[in-house]
């Protein structure tokens, strides 16, 4: 199976969308097809022995739609701006035109207007025709501003499944229509037929959607700006090293093994290893994390990172579609292309709206021209419904802001890979956090030193330090690393050897040391008891004891732990303030594993549990009921990242991690989870503004635009009203979408 | 820009275009119409306008004799006879008189009128008139209908078209008119005096009571054709 993207043109609403996919999903060999309105993007998943891209092309084009080719950061910003400013012409056009054409028709039949000018030669009742002619020239370049509308309208009107645009082309036609016919009987010395012209409500419907296309363009500009923020961070040129020569070529002609040169606030080109300086590196644009990062030799770099102060000499590793900014593009696109399950119900609604609304249009205007036996009435009626149920707002409500959520995750460093997993973050209940490199730093440090009588601290540490360094074990590398953090002096041994699974021993300055379990002691007919007390209290603590003896002596017992993070304490606070138990999952043993998550203020611990069992514990915990969220970072913790609800990785975990998990952290910070939850919930919650307000405002709209108050003394819709009121809908769900931008962690 | 350069373009040569169409083709309907259903009318009335050679006007007397519309036919120069006010000043171009007998027994204090309404009260007749913006200038023969024609020309905009009666009309006072139908075959109303009534009903007129007017509640469009319901003194003939 092949899983593809295609950007599609020419989409007015959501009903667009479903019929694309209607299309494209009768296709043989297509699995999965997913259109998103609002990033207007089909993504397809098919077999590729089957089908090729192309025929999937070919069936949108054929469906009505174009198929826009995959273009850069930059064509894509050129082709969206042109669209933006295609719209704003066509709504000026509009609006001039239509501005004196409402004020003809309204001056002259709003009372209220009296006191305005009005020009003597276009008195209706006086000048019937010059009023009808006037009207009609005005109303010309409005249609030819929309005639999107009745191309795009018909046209699917006719191939079966209506959209918004037919609505709006079938109201304004029959305005057009008979205001034409009502010209002619003006023509043919029925003067009362002025009071039939509609030329201002076509005009002024034409104009206001017109209105509202281009704010929703600008809106949907908006709302997808963080991601195309993060695409326009990649560097375009980088300077490679070649036979000694600097030479600045197109980042697309860098090549995996090239040796690139970065100086102080140039931006890192590509993904790579440092091989020579010292420099630290910004990389904000893809953690969220504001502190520059300290570089030397052997660090890893990201493309679009920016190096602050020191010249940088890397290895390109990773190139194109394969960097990590490129690899978070493509994951935040994805999830903007994805639909939350929540979109479905909006989708389907979409569907069967516009059919439905037609039926209702078209049985009002009978049922009234039945009661009154007016065709002017009737009409009104008929436009007006079919005007105001034009269902934009409902198609935009979910996809705007899943949009701004990810789009605003991505700016703190969240990833959220689908729709799906945003909306599902909102309803968890409890997240199980893996402990080593999650919870704790993932690297031991050394935390007590407990001595013996009459031993010095410093030259204790800097003599076994020295015996360490040789050592690659993560034990030994934490005391030198502690030394080293305490400027003690690294000596160089005179001997050194590795006792496999018990430790070391090595000879600096004519003294033997011995540093290793308390097994290595026992070998060695040590005695332990002058710290035996010291040796159970740091068991206790859940932190590993390192012996260490001197001439055969014991001289401290060094504790090394892998530490908390600073976060966790405060993530696990955070989370449970919002009404989430906090679950730890280790494979430590009980009392161990009881004692780090006090630390942190995890009451609930699941311990002794090894790698493979991980995603039957979420398993069972999903059993008791409960919405699980699983945040790990290792390719152990893949499956219980899968398993769970909603699979959270650290951003420093493995790619085996961050494939299986629904949510990356970028930061490696766990108040990013909480941040997450959060997020989710507050789009989730905007989500469910938009849903109602749109239903809301169609389920009451057309009622009233059905004439059904007016039955009852109650007003009645104006065609122009309705379309104001419909712009005002889609305006305002792309408005609040927009207020999940203000979203701070 | 430049697309919305040619539009505006497109309409101004339209404009133009349609100017001249207009000269071309007339497309003042209403005017033109105005004329013809005028000139029918005059031909289905039994006693024809007479003509008032000292004031210069057609008199149009409605079959019952109680009402009268009068339109200018050419300026007269002459001064201080009966063609005169008493200011000197010549007769009205257009008028509306009819007998102040009903409306004074419905409860009319002939004081509170206007002055300019009781120029013929001594005859006994109540009056609404108003000039002409021009001089009539004839081709032909000096018809009624051809004098009709002429006020048409010099103050088109005193003609209106009154949709829920189908009648055209000629606008002597704010809310008072002589209406005519438009086509007399499809109409029982085919010449009606209108009169605004508030003036009355302030000078103490009961509008329930005076005699040989029909008073009533009358959808008509206000001079920018916004259709409203306005009450109306109305006396209707049909000719036919």
């Amino acid at each position: 199976m092949m899983k593809q993207t295609v950007a599609i043109g020419g989409m007015t609403c959501a009903a667009c969308a479903r019929r694309i996919e209607r299309a494209v999903g009768k296709m043989a060999g297509v699995a999965e097809t997913v259109v998103n309105f609002a990033t207007e993007k089909l993504s397809v998943e098919y077999d590729e022995k089957i089908l090729a891209l192309r025929d999937i092309e070919k069936k949108v084009v054929d469906t009505g739609y174009s198929v826009i080719k995959k273009s850069t950061v930059d064509e894509d910003k050129l082709r969206k701006e042109r669209e933006i400013r295609t719209l704003k012409r066509k709504f000026l056009v509009s609006a001039i035109f239509g501005a004196p054409l409402l004020y003809l028709a309204m001056v002259s039949m709003v009372w209220w207007l009296w006191w305005l000018p009005f020009p003597k030669i276009l008195k209706p009742m006086q000048y019937p025709v010059n009023y009808a002619l006037v009207q009609i020239l005005l109303v010309i370049p409005i249609l030819i501003a929309g005639r999107n509308f009745y191309h795009v309208g018909f046209r699917a009107l006719f191939m079966g499944s209506p959209n918004m645009d037919s609505l709006i082309a079938i109201g304004t036609s029959a305005a057009v229509v008979y205001s034409l016919y009502c010209t002619a009987r003006i023509f043919m010395g029925d003067f009362g037929a002025v009071e039939g012209l509609y030329f201002e409500s076509a005009g002024v419907i034409i104009a206001l959607i017109l209105l509202g296309k281009t704010l929703e363009a600008i809106s949907k500009g908006k709302t997808s700006e963080a991601i195309k923020k993060l695409m326009g961070l990649a560097p375009k040129t980088a300077t490679v090293v070649k036979n000694g020569l600097e030479s600045e070529i197109p980042i697309e002609a860098v090549e995996i093994g090239d040796v690139i040169i970065v100086k102080p606030g140039g931006k890192i080109p590509v993904d790579g290893m440092v091989t020579e300086g010292y420099s630290a590196v910004d990389e904000s644009m893809l953690t969220g994390e504001s502190i520059p990062v300290d570089k030397k030799a052997g660090d890893k770099v990201f493309a679009a990172t920016i190096n602050k102060n020191g010249a940088l000499r890397f290895e390109a590793q990773k190139i194109g579609a394969d960097t990590a900014l490129a690899q978070i593009v493509k994951m935040v696109e994805d999830a903007q292309g994805s639909k939350a399950p929540i979109a479905q119900m909006a989708d389907v609604v979409s569907g069967v709206f516009v059919p439905v609304v037609c039926v209702i249009a078209v049985v009002a205007a009978l049922a009234w021209f039945w009661g009154t036996g007016s065709v002017q009435f009737s009409l009104t009626i008929f436009i007006s419904v079919l005007i105001i149920a034009c269902p934009c707002a409902l198609g935009l409500a979910t996809p705007t802001a899943i949009m701004v959520g990810t789009g605003k995750g991505a700016e703190f460093g969240i990833l959220f890979k689908s729709g799906a997993s945003l909306e599902t973050a909102h309803k968890i209940n409890a997240a199980v956090f893996d402990k080593t490199g999650t919870l704790t730093e993932g690297k031991p440090e050394v935390t007590d030193v407990a001595l013996a009588r009459g031993v010095d601290e410093r030259r204790l540490l800097s003599l076994v330090a020295s015996a360490e360094k040789a050592s690659e074990h993560p034990l030994g590398e934490a005391i030198v690393h502690k030394a080293q953090e305490r400027g003690l002096p690294i000596l160089k041994p005179d001997d050194f050897q590795a006792i496999t699974g018990l430790g070391i021993e090595s000879k600096i300055e004519g003294i033997n040391i011995l540093v290793g379990n308390k097994k290595l002691m026992d070998e060695r007919a040590i005695a332990l008891d002058e710290l035996s007390s010291a040796s159970e209290r740091l068991a206790e603590e859940g932190k590993t004891p390192m012996y260490a003896a001197l001439d055969g002596k014991l001289a401290a017992i060094i504790a090394v732990a892998d530490v908390m993070k600073k976060s966790s304490a405060e993530a696990v606070r955070t989370l449970k303030n919002m009404g989430i138990s906090v679950v730890m999952i280790t494979g430590d043993n009980a009392k161990t594993a009881k004692a780090i998550a006090a630390q942190v203020g995890i009451d609930r611990v699941l311990a002794e549990v090894l790698p493979q069992d991980k995603a039957e514990e979420v398993k069972k915990l999903q059993k008791e009921g409960l919405r699980v969220a699983m945040v790990g970072d290792g390719i152990n913790d893949a499956p219980a990242l899968a398993q769970a609800d909603v699979g959270i990785s650290i951003g420093s975990g493995t790619d085996v991690a961050m494939e299986s998990a629904d949510i990356v952290l970028m930061k490696s910070d766990l108040m990013d989870v909480p941040a997450a939850i959060k997020l989710s919930r507050s789009v989730i919650r905007n989500i469910k503004q938009n849903l109602f307000w749109a239903f809301a405002y169609n389920t009451a709209g057309i009622p009233v635009a059905a004439g059904l108050l007016y039955i009852f003394g109650g007003p009645l819709l104006n065609p122009i009203l309705a379309a104001a009121a419909m712009s005002l809908s889609s305006v305002s769900v792309l408005t609040n979408a927009l207020r999940l931008k203000r979203f701070k962690i | 820009m430049k697309k919305v350069l040619l539009l505006v373009a497109l309409v101004f040569v339209g404009s133009v275009g349609f100017r001249a169409e207009a000269a071309f083709w007339n497309t003042d309907v209403v005017g033109s119409g105005a004329v013809t259903s005028f000139a029918a009318m005059l031909d289905a009335l039994e006693s024809k306008p007479v003509e008032d050679e000292m004031n210069g006007l057609w008199i149009l007397i409605a079959p019952d004799g109680d009402a009268a519309f009068w339109f200018r036919k050419e300026v007269k120069d002459a001064s201080s006879h009966m063609g005169h006010d008493m200011d000197g000043k010549q007769m009205q171009a257009l008028q509306i008189w009819f007998d102040a007998e009903p409306f004074v027994k419905a409860g009319l204090d002939l004081n509170k009128l206007p002055s300019e309404m009781k120029s013929m009260l001594e005859v006994g007749k109540i009056m609404f008139g108003r000039g002409l913006s021009g001089t009539p200038s004839y081709e032909g023969e000096v018809t009624p209908a051809a004098s009709f024609e002429q006020i048409v020309k010099l103050d088109r905009d005193l003609i209106g078209y009154h949709t829920a009666l189908d009648h055209y009309g000629v606008t002597i006072a704010p809310g008072t008119l002589f209406e005519w139908a438009k086509d007399m075959d499809k109409n029982d109303k085919d010449i009606v005096f209108v009169l605004d009534p508030q003036i009355f009903i302030d000078a103490g007129v009961d509008p329930t009571k005076v005699e040989g007017w029909v008073f009533d509640k009358v959808p008509v469009e206000d001079e920018r054709g916004r259709a409203i319901e306005a009450d109306k003194f109305l006396k209707p003939f049909n000719l036919k």
